[in-house]
């Protein structure tokens, strides 16, 4: 019975794939983008709730001492999209790889360590309008493109020292790098004026450090919590200017980044059901008045609440093909309208499986995410998330 | 077996989003990170003493047309083509034999003329050898007298063009017939009359359909086969016009076109808001003509607009491909040339001169001859009108 309901429950998921899309967004245009999860595939079809627990999300750094052994992660995520706003509705799509990790214990220590690449903001839009110009007295149509392509990444290097088998403790420190690809093209529908495009890139740079704890007070309940301040980002633009003249790259300011507190709970209810609850802070806030100074609208603070449940088809054999359920909600930092703010909603449906001996495995995730600010911007999405991962024998073992 | 299904579809569907597809609709300001664009005009006047014109260009074999014509506006012109020898033997099966004459035709295109003088008559002489283009306008008036008459052409008031096709056989052939002294070369002169003054353009071989055209159709003597009959056919090697000698154009006018041909330079000095960083949308070099432009009735000439790759002066190399144009008709005063292309190339960190070359791409062969007002003229000097986009703000959120 539990078999034909996840499989209905994925494949109604996929149907709703016509129009949907997670981490590009609308709501990324006006700020640094859309905030990544920086979740697994295993994480995400539970709603996000048990990063905190999960070694292959980059939440909380404790959570390497649960790697039993050397694994490798590669996360692609692809995701369709229906955005509307006052200019009207498109529907969108794009691929992305939100999530890549290496790490592992280091044999015969209490440690592991590993390395990841998240996404912590994804900033890829093309957004079209039109208007009309009057440049010469004389009325002219006209058709804008502005595209981004690109985001802020966060390359996290992070180790945990297992303290004792209830207990770890992690520290990580995180590179915050990437770009900004952006076009700007005007075409006039009076060809006498050519059409120009003008061309830059933004890069990103800073540094974060986070510190978490993940402990087991019974072999039911798993507590856990994360702490991580990531200081501000700079921002260089070097622009490539119009095909005539290139700029110098100038710093154009920085951004103060926020402190994000995460804590859950993971609960074995009995030995086939799991349940996983987290919520997360961020004091989005502090990067309210850069961002303002830059002539966007303004920046909120976040909180979101995730939940998920895990359901084990074989106690047995826990990893093949259990059933994962998941709700999350958040709101978002980046105003598109100096009023309300923007908030997320989703469901989610995942599962996985482990084989040749636990070396490989595959988790997927599906989700349907709901994004409004008012009612006059909204974006419904679906996004499919895939890991595979990796983890070949007699390595930190 | 189910679930391998549902994973295998989800991950096809994952690799179908590889395509991207992030357009969305927007307007401003919600959807205009950097602010919406910005487009400024401004009206740049040459460097005072900066514009000339310079005579002598255009060999007579570049020629598209050759010019003739009775007075009044047009002056007093003749036109002038000379054949290719036509040899005095022909090649039958591998022997060269002496022929007779059959008959002769000639065939001169006429391009253009004035529709509005009635009576129109084209007189075609024929002429020595020896003349060349350094003859005068009276040494070949003085050739063409009834004794070289070959025939006159009366063409109807509605034929503005088209290919005059004149045959000659029997006793008219004493006309074109060859002494020794020729060396079987056909040289012709072409004069015109009306009940007014009127003119007309003939075709050169650079004119294409409008060629001029000597044949002569021999019978091969001692031959009884096919092989006797034979036709010669000799296109035009040398053509010019010979016209009542011109003052030079007046020193405070830029003139553009003529006989002997003119072209004139502009230099502009661009600011440096303009030359670093601003993307041009268009720009509109006007032109004022000191008097209406003189020509054949709805005749047309193209303005062609080029920049140069170095300033030399009247010499200066023009960055081929890089040139704009304009149709300029009879009875007009002003023009106007779109060169936004042109103030491209005086842009960036290697930009050429920013000088504009004007010439008329029918040089030498079209009565149009715009003589447009200067820096020196009282008014009416030329003007550079610029579009403009200055720097998008791409650091903006």
């Amino acid at each position: 019975m539990l078999r034909r309901i996840a499989a209905l429950a994925l494949a109604g998921l996929a149907g709703l794939t016509v129009q949907a899309s997670a981490q590009a967004s609308e709501f990324g245009i006006r700020g640094l983008g859309v905030p990544g999860r920086e979740a697994s595939a295993y994480s995400l079809g539970l709603g996000g709730a048990p990063s905190l627990f999960d070694g292959q999300s980059s939440v909380n750094p404790a959570a390497l001492g649960t790697l039993s052994t050397a694994t490798a992660l590669f996360t692609s995520s692809g995701d369709w999209r229906s955005s509307t706003n006052p200019a009207g509705t498109l529907s969108t799509r794009d691929t992305r790889f939100p999530q890549m990790l290496i790490g592992g214990p280091i044999a015969h220590r209490r440690f592991a360590i590993g390395v990841s690449y998240s996404l912590y903001t994804d900033r890829d839009f093309t957004v079209v309008s039109d208007g009309i110009e009057s440049p010469r007295g004389v009325p002219v149509a006209v058709h804008d493109t502005l595209s981004s392509r690109g985001g802020i990444d966060d390359l996290r290097i992070g180790g945990a020292w297992i303290a004792s088998p209830r207990l770890a403790i992690g520290a990580a420190l995180h590179f915050l790098t990437g770009s900004n690809r952006l076009t700007s093209r005007r075409f006039w529908e009076d060809t006498t004026y050519l059409s120009p495009a003008e061309t830059a890139e933004l890069s990103y740079s800073g540094a974060g450090v986070s510190v978490g704890v993940l402990w087991n007070p019974t072999h039911r309940i798993e507590l856990a919590a994360s702490f991580r301040h990531d200081g501000s980002v700079g921002i260089d633009r070097d622009s490539t200017g119009n095909g005539q003249v290139a700029f110098p790259t100038s710093a154009i300011g920085t951004v103060q980044l926020p402190t994000t507190i995460t804590a859950g709970v993971r609960a074995v209810l009995t030995p086939r059901v799991a349940l996983s609850l987290s919520g997360i802070s961020r004091n989005w806030s502090v990067a309210d008045s850069s961002i303002m100074a830059q002539g966007a609208p303004g920046a909120r603070n976040t909180i979101g609440i995730n939940g998920g449940l895990e359901l084990i088809r074989n106690a047995h054999l826990p990893l093949k093909y259990p059933i994962r359920l998941g709700a999350h909600y958040t709101t978002l930092p980046f105003l598109l309208i100096t009023d309300p703010q923007p908030r997320e909603y989703g469901i989610s449906v995942g599962t996985g499986r482990r084989f040749a001996a636990d070396r490989g495995g595959f988790d997927i995730a599906v989700e349907r995410i709901w994004r409004s600010e008012g009612s006059s911007y909204t974006e419904g999405a679906t996004v499919i998330t895939i890991g595979i991962s990796v983890r070949p024998p007699g390595i930190g073992q | 077996m189910k679930w391998h299904v549902v994973a295998v579809v989800a991950t096809a569907v994952v690799a179908a989003a590889c395509t991207e597809h992030l357009t969305t609709p927007g307007t401003c300001p919600a959807f205009c990170p950097g602010g919406q664009s910005v487009f400024r005009d401004t009206i740049i006047s040459p460097v005072a003493n900066g514009d000339s014109s310079f005579t002598g260009y255009v060999e007579s074999s570049s020629l598209t047309s050759v010019l003739t014509s009775s007075g009044g506006v047009y002056g007093q012109n003749r036109a002038v083509i000379r054949f290719l020898p036509r040899t005095d033997s022909v090649l039958v099966s591998d022997t060269s034999r002496a022929f007779t004459v059959d008959s002769v035709t000639i065939e001169v295109g006429i391009q253009d003329r004035d529709t509005t003088s009635d009576n129109f008559v084209l007189e075609i002489y024929r002429l020595p050898k020896t003349l060349d283009s350094t003859a005068s306008l009276a040494t070949v008036d003085a050739l063409m007298t009834p004794d070289n008459l070959i025939t006159e052409v009366p063409e109807g008031v509605s034929a503005r063009n088209g290919i005059v096709h004149i045959v000659l056989s029997g006793d008219s052939l004493s006309r074109v017939a060859f002494a020794p002294a020729d060396s079987t070369i056909l040289q012709i002169g072409l004069r015109v009359r009306a009940d007014s003054a009127t003119a007309a353009r003939i075709g050169t071989p650079a004119s294409g359909t409008f060629a001029p055209l000597f044949t002569t159709y021999v019978e091969a003597i001692g031959v009884d086969d096919t092989l006797q009959q034979q036709a010669l056919g000799r296109i035009s090697d040398q053509f010019f016009t010979v016209s009542t000698p011109a003052p030079p154009p007046p020193a405070d006018l830029l003139a553009v076109g003529g006989i002997p041909v003119s072209r004139s330079f502009i230099r502009f000095a661009l600011p440096e808001y303009l030359r670093d960083s601003a993307t041009i949308i268009r720009a509109t070099l006007q032109l004022h003509a000191d008097a209406p432009v003189i020509g054949i009735p709805a005749d047309t000439a193209q303005l062609v607009a080029g920049t140069e790759l170095t300033d030399f002066g009247s010499k200066s190399p023009v960055i081929i491909g890089l040139t704009v144009q304009t149709p300029l008709l009879p009875g007009s005063q002003d023009a106007s040339l779109e060169v936004a292309p042109l103030v491209q190339a005086w842009q960036g960190k290697t930009p050429t001169p920013s000088v504009i070359r004007l010439s008329l791409a029918q040089e030498g062969g079209t009565f149009i001859f715009p003589l447009f007002r200067s820096t020196r003229s009282a008014s009416g000097a030329p003007t550079l009108r610029i579009t403009y986009r200055p720097p998008f703000a791409f650091g903006g959120f």
